[in-house]
């Protein structure tokens, strides 16, 4: 269900008042970005793909049933975003950015942290970002990565021994 | 491990840039929401309301009318009674579960209140409602007893429901504009529903015994999963935190 700021925004669309758009935009940029570095970690075509994310919205949202969750809404565009940039796209060195992004950590613990992350395979990390970092139940997200729960349930899993192992192993 | 910890640096002149070849699209952008936000709408959807209440009267007209006839005893009264009064949560039940109605949509977007909040409100007015009419009718079958009037009622309420069934429908079709094949189609569904209900009503009254009591429960046993679902449906809304805003 979506709080008052997002319906009151997706009032101020259907009276025809676009700010609302602008509203859903500056609210939700950010996470919808950061998600997308998750996912296809290249911080320049993220920006790009955030574009994209919301002119999807903006060009289907007549469609949008406004009893869905907004913010999982723009997720699920944001995921199905990220999975035509890698069929079209060419499979590219991600070691720079993961470099950048291990270097802007605020502490070492993280810097790892964002190391074994990165490393993680594509299908694992997802999940692990939308649970761990959005705080998604698995439910949630299989609605949006169109899989089931228990699928969700055990690449967080994988996904999480993988990392805990990865982890201990940096930290030494 | 302390994911909240982790950090993406956003570059703001890059953002800018996005943000900005998404102007255009804003500006492009034409609300072709089929819904219009007016006072006709929730006029309209009234009559649905209407229906359902003419309906749920029939249902309640042919208890009674089979209670007098067969000078049922106290337990089969009893039964009736139970069956009577679950007969009207229960519509109220199926229409707040049902959160494609128009009218829903249209309050949705008129006011800031979510689903659950609205669920609720309408699952109160409805039963408030459907209960006065109970009342009323208990208290006028009561005074008059009278055969030929339970049967021009009976026979009033029925059409009319079915009058206010179909012009609502064809109303709200129009409004939201969903095409002459769809309305057609909610219109024939929705009348071969009514219709069979009514004949499996009157098929029961001419059964006895055993039947006519699990009939009675399969009635109660469905309102209570529906008033379940709705409350369900509250809870979730007091979940997120809607009654408190």
């Amino acid at each position: 269900m979506n709080d008052l700021k997002d319906i009151n925004a997706l009032k101020a669309i259907e009276n025809n008042d676009k700010d609302g758009f602008n509203q859903i935009i500056a609210r939700y940029y950010d996470d919808i970005y950061r998600f997308l570095v998750y996912k296809i970690r290249n911080t320049t075509d993220s920006y790009d793909l955030t574009q994209e994310t919301f002119f999807r919205f903006i060009r289907y949202f007549n469609g949008y049933d406004h009893r869905y969750p907004l913010k999982q809404y723009l997720f699920k565009i944001a995921v199905n975003v990220a999975n035509d940039y890698f069929s079209k796209s060419k499979p590219e060195d991600v070691g720079e950015t993961i470099e950048y992004l291990v270097s802007v950590q605020d502490s070492d613990a993280s810097s790892v942290l964002m190391k074994v992350l990165m490393d993680l395979p594509s299908d694992q990390r997802e999940v692990i970002v939308l649970n761990k970092i959005y705080g998604y139940t698995t439910k949630e997200i299989a609605t949006m990565i169109s899989t089931n729960q228990s699928t969700v349930k055990s690449r967080i899993k994988l996904g999480l021994d993988k990392l805990k192992h990865q982890y201990g192993k940096e930290k030494r | 491990m302390k994911f909240e910890a982790l950090n993406i640096p956003i570059d703001p002149l890059q953002k800018q840039t996005t943000l900005d070849g998404l102007t255009s699209a804003i500006d492009q952008f034409q609300i072709t929401t089929s819904i219009k936000l007016d006072l006709v709408s929730v006029i309209l959807n009234q009559a649905r309301y209407l229906n359902h209440l003419t309906y749920g009267m029939y249902v309640l007209v042919l208890i009674i009318e089979s209670m007098i006839a067969t000078s049922a005893g106290k337990i089969e009264m009893m039964i009736y009674l139970g069956m009577a009064c679950t007969v009207f949560p229960l519509f109220a039940a199926i229409e707040c579960t049902d959160a494609k109605r128009v009218d829903l949509i249209v309050l949705h977007k008129t006011y800031p209140f979510d689903y659950g909040l609205l669920l609720s409100i309408r699952f109160l007015y409805l039963t408030l409602l459907n209960s006065v009419v109970l009342l009323i009718y208990i208290l006028m079958v009561n005074t008059m007893r009278h055969f030929i009037l339970i049967d021009a009622l009976s026979a009033i309420t029925l059409i009319f429901s079915m009058l206010t069934l179909s012009a609502s429908n064809l109303l709200i079709g129009l409004k939201i504009k969903n095409g002459p094949l769809s309305v057609l189609i909610s219109f024939m569904v929705n009348a071969i529903v009514q219709f069979s209900l009514i004949s499996l009503l009157t098929m029961i009254q001419t059964m006895h015994g055993m039947i006519q009591i699990l009939w009675c429960l399969g009635w109660i046993g469905l309102a209570i999963v529906c008033m379940g679902l709705t409350l369900f449906k509250i809870r979730r809304g007091i979940h997120h935190g809607y009654f408190s805003a």
